[in-house]
């Protein structure tokens, strides 16, 4: 090993950070969905349940994947595309039904998986992947752009058709981001977004319900009063003011609030919890922030870098798009809170996701050089012999980028 | 972002850290937003929060238990669900009243019309829902939350079914008695209506644990009846087997323990089911047994015989001729003999072959004002009971010595059932006639027990004349010849009379319409109950002896044999055996 990494143990902040959000979520996922439960007498105890299988899952995946070695993650992260892209068909293969189950798979009976997460977090891998060999070669860029955009363009059009207008926005807008990191022009970034902001609104507009939240939301910024859904939002993050009512005290999730143990758990744990909970939860997403963009400018390799940046990206961004929507900032978009939110992939992928990041954060170099200095060495370690730059790196990206 | 001449892509630090801070901007916001709502605004919000889901929730007391003498549970209240609609935020009216009269079982045209003519904001739908169904009308309400709701409510259930309907009668839609003991115990069994302040979910239901009491309802208190269930049963079986056979329009029966009046059995026929009341006329409603007035025909010819008896107008050896018919005033009084008459015979030979002629000699011997006297002691002429819906009749204004006559033998005097029954225990219990008593004690909430003493209305014969005229009605029905020889038990004396007599329809009495009835007492030697079987508009040929007798037979064979009643050991009073409270 080189000797700029420092350390073979993962970062253990960010591994906290992450099991204080889970483990937030699991008490508040219960309060929440007991109470639903008992209105509809479900299984006051089954949503918790599923969640506390997700969790192991999510954990396991979280633990084993923390330990693969990012070279190798380079290596899978073509298979793990196909494989998201084989799932999210399958998906689409089982016979149309309401609008939700061409979302699902079942795994196992009681266990449903929703290739949609798992097809944001191998897009990622592979555009790092791809990020990694295009290495700014300038010879390579035309390349670079057509596999990137079309892999996007390729899951994106899987996910959406499932149909998941958010995830699909979410996951081509951190794969933009991930192509950016990984070098694409500033033309060709703003015609990927202009193509974004199209399409999604072509699909906005297409797609009833989506289009329906949208007018709503519309109307909210002149002054109309939010949707059913996002007024009850309000109401319970509001009246759970500074100290929030007690935990279980709610209202709220008495059926109030539609979703309330999934997309909405935030405005629960505004109710019960109060102000002082949600900044913390704020500040944790801002730790996970922190620690995942130092273990992706500390990564010792070009994908390392770019996974841990776009899954860090992933998942913080999807927990700002839902907090957004419970504060009424955005039209309501059906993302659940990262490890928070009831709902067993998202859980489950996303703590896989988190261990990705992990695994790129044990190769964490305390003093940062050019990235690129190492990812000569490793192409010269497959015969490509490159010369050896060195000097202080961040002055020379300034000039780069410039 | 031109790179020029040979180069090597280092990854770009700077657009990693620009990312960051774009979504370190994003939280930022958030938290200012989150200052904003749960900080500044936290109190409208608490407001909003309190005025949609605080709300005074209405606490149903209990409505008391009635019970039957043993406690066994006759009506009682059950848990049970109201559905109620805001007809002004319902989006789909059509929908909505077809999948919830599906689950209630109430037609979906008639909810969607209620609904659509509701002028309030807030309608009931459906306010004793089964508890069960619960699940059900959830799934309803989960489409349109804000206009469909549910609340906890109570509902009345009979669990014995059709048992003694007309007695208990049944609770409206406000869960108010509108009939029967329900109706005229309404302000003991009622109880009241507490209230309490608290959370309620989006369905209306309150939230456990979330409500503060700030009255507590009070139940209302239980009634102990003095009726039996296995012998209203066994009555209720005989009656209807009964009716039905002899194609009889309807029918009643009482059965009175002789010697404190409490009614042990009280059956209508036809009846019907409380839970349902509204699926038959509301006459079926009514108690027969205590609201009927009819002309009881020859059954008034011992309770003639014993005044005139105790009065000295007659002595029991006296003889009386029959010769088929009397002439009196400008009226003829006959006995339906087909030859001659019944000829010379004594007071107990008049009863035994219900010679009218006879009879009608007794009345006139006795006079106006003694027959008047006796009527009125007979509290004829008064309610025969308060506790539940019953009538009376004046006697006729013109009581000239044809009424005199017609009087001894039953016609031209209407009374109901219980009036006859409670005669008839008079006469078994050597002459104190007993109010008759339906309700043995009123247990409230805090668990206080009012009892309803039995009432003493008056002795009416002397013993000895009482007893005499009882062990004449034996024969009756022991001797081969007598009229009511059809009610004999086998293994126990039976004293009874029979009846038939015409109906009276504006003023005339109608052709080929007979009340026929049988009333007697058992055992004879020690008499313990009084029973009376009356059967309404039996047709042509009808008789108390061949119609009602066997009914009264078969009441009292059952009641000895299979329910064991104790008929040996008179002394035991009933109430000390049984009422364990």
């Amino acid at each position: 090993m080189d000797k700029g990494i420092v350390r073979s143990q993962h970062d253990q902040v960010l591994f906290i950070a992450i099991c204080v959000l889970t483990a937030i979520g699991l008490v508040m996922v219960y309060s929440a969905s007991y109470a639903y439960a008992s209105l509809t007498d479900a299984d006051p105890e089954g949503v918790l349940r599923r969640q506390l299988t997700a969790v192991g899952l999510g954990l396991v995946a979280l633990l084993v994947l923390s330990y693969v070695p990012s070279k190798a993650l380079c290596r899978l992260a073509p298979a793990s595309g196909m494989v998201a892209m084989g799932l999210l068909l399958l998906a689409l293969g089982r016979p149309v039904g309401p609008e939700e189950t061409k979302r699902f798979i079942t795994l196992i009976p009681g266990l449903t998986l929703q290739p949609s997460t798992i097809g944001g977090v191998a897009l990622i891998s592979c555009l790092a992947a791809l990020g990694h060999w295009y290495a700014g070669i300038e010879d390579r860029y035309g390349r670079f752009v057509a596999i990137g955009l079309s892999a996007t363009a390729g899951m994106c059009l899987l996910i959406l058709v499932a149909p998941n207008l958010s995830t699909t926005l979410l996951t081509a807008t951190t794969a933009i981001v991930v192509l950016l990191i990984a070098g694409l022009k500033p033309r060709d970034f703003l015609c990927s977004v202009g193509f974004v902001v199209l399409g999604g609104a072509i699909a906005a507009w297409t797609t009833s319900y989506m289009g329906k939240r949208i007018a709503e939301h519309l109307a909210l910024l002149r002054g109309a009063e939010p949707g059913y859904q996002v007024t009850h939002a309000l109401i319970g993050l509001g009246s759970g003011g500074a100290l929030g009512k007690g935990l279980c005290r709610g209202v709220e999730k008495f059926g109030y609030l539609p979703e309330v143990h999934n997309d909405m758990i935030f405005a629960a744990i505004g109710e019960e919890l109060g102000l002082v909970m949600t900044l913390l939860i704020v500040a944790l997403y801002g730790l996970v922030l922190i620690r995942g963009f130092r273990a992706a400018l500390g990564a010792p390799t070009l994908f390392g870098r770019y996974l841990a940046a776009g899954l860090t990206t992933l998942i913080t961004g999807q927990a700002v798009i839902n907090m957004l929507v419970v504060t009424a900032m955005v039209p309501v978009t059906g993302l659940p809170l990262p490890f928070v939110s009831a709902g067993g992939t998202s859980v489950a992928v996303l703590l896989g996701a988190a261990g990705l990041i992990l695994s790129v954060s044990r190769e964490y170099t305390e003093e940062p050089r050019e990235v690129a200095d190492r990812r000569a060495d490793t192409d010269s370690n497959r015969g490509n012999g490159r010369t050896r730059v060195s000097g202080s790196g961040r002055g020379r990206f300034a000039s780069r980028i410039g | 972002m031109a790179t020029e001449g040979p180069t090597i892509w280092h990854g770009s630090a700077q657009r990693t850290r620009l990312v960051r801070m774009g979504l370190f901007l994003c939280l930022a916001f958030i938290i200012t937003r989150l200052i904003w709502i749960q900080g500044f605004q936290h109190e409208y919000y608490k407001k909003r929060s309190h005025d949609i889901t605080q709300d005074t929730i209405d606490l149903a007391a209990r409505r008391g238990t009635i019970t039957d003498r043993l406690g066994r549970e006759l009506a009682v209240d059950r848990p049970a669900i109201a559905v109620y609609v805001h007809p002004p935020r319902l989006q789909d009216v059509h929908r909505t009243a077809e999948s919830l009269g599906e689950i209630l079982g109430i037609p979906a045209d008639s909810i969607e019309r209620r609904i659509r003519q509701c002028s309030e904001s807030f309608m009931y739908v459906d306010r004793q829902a089964d508890a069960t169904l619960k699940p059900r009308i959830l799934e309803v309400v989960k489409k349109e939350p804000q206009a469909i709701g549910i609340q906890p409510a109570v509902r009345r259930v009979y669990p014995k079914g059709t048992l003694a309907a007309d007695l208990l009668g049944f609770t409206g839609i406000d869960h108010n008695g509108l009939s029967g003991l329900e109706a005229s115990f309404e302000e003991r069994l009622h109880g009241k209506d507490g209230v309490a302040e608290g959370e309620r979910d989006v369905t209306g239901w309150p939230i456990p644990h979330r409500t503060t009491t700030l009255t507590p309802p009070q139940d209302g208190a239980s009634l102990r009846l003095t009726l039996d269930v296995r012998v209203q049963e066994a009555c209720e079986r005989e009656l209807a087997e009964g009716v039905e056979a002899v194609g009889a329009e309807a029918g009643c029966v009482i059965v009175m323990d002789v010697r404190n009046g409490d009614v042990l059995a009280a059956c209508d026929y036809p009846t019907y089911n409380p839970s349902d009341y509204l699926s038959v006329p509301e006459e079926v409603w009514t108690p027969r047994f205590s609201f009927w007035t009819y002309e009881p025909g020859s059954t008034m010819k011992p309770l003639v015989a014993a005044m005139a008896l105790a009065e000295g107008y007659v002595t029991a050896s006296q003889s009386f001729y029959c010769g088929g018919s009397m002439p009196v005033g400008v009226w003829e009084v006959g006995c339906h003999q087909p030859s001659g008459g019944h000829g010379w015979q004594d007071l107990a030979g008049v009863l035994k072959y219900s010679c009218n002629v006879g009879v009608a000699q007794v009345g006139l011997a006795a006079g106006r004002d003694a027959l008047t006297r006796l009527f009125e002691r007979l509290h004829f002429t008064k309610l025969a009971t308060r506790e539940i819906t019953a009538q009376c009749h004046p006697l006729p204004e013109t009581r000239d010595s044809a009424w005199c006559a017609t009087a001894s033998f039953g016609q031209g005097v209407s009374i109901t059932p219980l009036h006859l029954v409670s005669a008839y225990a008079a006469l078994a219990n050597g002459g104190t006639l007993m109010r008759p008593r339906f309700v043995a004690a009123a247990v409230d909430a805090q668990g206080r027990t009012k009892e309803f003493p039995p009432t003493v209305l008056g002795q009416i014969y002397p013993k000895h004349v009482a007893d005499q005229i009882v062990s004449m009605l034996t024969h009756v029905v022991e001797d081969e010849d007598g009229t009511g020889y059809r009610a004999k038990v086998p293994g126990c004396t039976v004293a009874g009379k029979t009846g038939t007599a015409q109906v009276v329809a504006n003023g005339v009495y109608l052709p080929d319409t007979y009340v026929v009835s049988f009333a007697g007492i058992f055992p004879a030697e020690a008499p313990r109950y009084a029973a009376v079987v009356v059967l309404d508009k039996a047709g042509a040929d009808a008789y108390g002896g061949t119609l009602a007798a066997p009914i009264f037979r078969d009441i009292a064979q059952s009641l000895i044999t299979d329910l064991n009643l104790p008929v040996e050991k008179p002394d035991k009073p009933i109430e000390e055996a049984t009422s364990a409270e």
